[in-house]
């Protein structure tokens, strides 16, 4: 049985590790042999301080330099990003609305920055202080509402705050161009086997095209438009929840099926 | 990192893979060797990355088993044909580095 600093230090290195984009292989055996000898270690009156030499980081440092990174990771990233693009965009453009501006531009730095890299920062940082305790939860899920609160905020300051506008088209332009983006972003989705990607784009532009189709086309700042899209979203919503819990059950179940 | 530093390390990875050579073993035990035979300045988790990066360069192998002790699951390292080779060469190449800086050394006292 590890103390419990050892324990600490073992979850600091991984999470380190995986935030560096090491190989999940190559962090899942140095953790097993660092264990084994932390154990052996203990046992023998030993503390952590003589496996890292003092400086946690610095042995994390050099360590994380023999390890490879992730096979694929730089092109996975590329491919996220642009699938984010998409995201971000689709849903906007197929309501005919879309409008490119520096502001949008800024805006959507912000959330990756916010989002992506924030969130895991704090969830790694919650994880560190307090470990599989409530408050981890509890600061993560308040971070993760700050953002999204902080992303509504944003939406409003881009309409009356847009910057210098980059692209205007007309709403029949748009959709013809939110379609096709669906259709390649769904058929790239599908060819990779990425269920999860395609079904949450297809969610997310559902409310549109439902709004439209259902209205004959009515202007998207119409009444009905606006109330059969919200409609249509909150369900998307309900079954993108659906999907995450049926996922994450699935991971936790032990034969993994 | 400073010249004494860059030759520990590269000092190491010889000293490791000479013990590896000798007989079947596991990173504590390697460890203990290294301090019983008084080699300097060897923190525990100094060990680690060499082993690693011997194990990617093909010089040793890894089997992962049960420990006799009944703790986690330990990976026990053995020297391949490749380290074998890489092995000869290490022992070559330090016993003409250490004839030299031993004169070198010995005529840097003398001007002292």
């Amino acid at each position: 049985m590890l103390s419990k600093k050892a324990e600490k230090f073992l979850l600091d290195l991984r999470l380190e590790l995986m935030a560096r984009g090491k190989s999940s292989e190559d962090i899942e055996e140095m953790e097993e042999e660092l264990r084994d000898h932390l154990t052996e270690a203990e046992a023998r009156g030993k503390s952590v301080e003589s496996v890292t030499g003092g400086s946690v980081k610095e042995y994390i440092r050099s360590i994380s330099e023999e390890l490879s990174l992730e096979a694929g990771l730089k092109k996975k990233g590329a491919l996220l990003l642009v699938y984010l693009f998409g995201l971000f965009t689709i849903p906007s453009l197929l309501s005919g609305q879309f409008e490119l501006s520096t502001s949008l531009i800024i805006y959507y730095l912000l959330v990756l920055l916010f989002l992506g890299y924030g969130s895991f920062y704090v969830i790694k940082e919650m994880i560190l202080k307090y470990g599989d305790d409530k408050r981890t939860y509890i600061f993560s899920i308040a971070y993760e509402i700050f953002v999204f609160a902080g992303m509504i905020g944003g939406q409003f300051i881009i309409r009356s705050h847009p910057g210098i506008i980059i692209y205007e088209g007309s709403p029949e332009m748009n959709f013809i161009i939110g379609l096709s983006l669906l259709g390649v972003f769904l058929i790239t989705t599908l060819f990779m086997k990425r269920w999860f990607f395609t079904a949450l784009l297809l969610l997310l532009a559902m409310p549109e095209l439902v709004a439209r189709f259902a209205t004959g086309g009515a202007s998207p700042m119409s009444e009905r438009y606006l109330i059969i899209s919200m409609v249509a979203l909150f369900i998307s919503n309900i079954i993108v929840v659906l999907i995450l819990m049926y996922m994450s059950k699935k991971e936790k179940s032990p034969s993994g099926s | 990192m400073s010249v004494s530093d860059q030759m520990m390390k590269g000092l190491l990875d010889g000293a490791i893979l000479g013990l590896i050579a000798q007989g079947e073993t596991y990173g504590y035990e390697i460890l203990e060797k290294l301090k019983g035979k008084d080699f300097p300045e060897i923190s525990d988790g100094s060990i680690y990355p060499v082993l690693l990066r011997l194990s990617k360069k093909g010089y040793v192998s890894t089997q992962t088993r049960k420990s006799d002790t009944g703790g986690p699951k330990r990976k026990y390292y053995s020297v391949t044909e490749r380290g074998l080779e890489e092995l000869e060469v290490f022992r070559h190449k330090w016993t003409y580095l250490n004839r030299g800086m031993n004169n070198l050394m010995g005529s840097v006292e003398n001007a002292e």
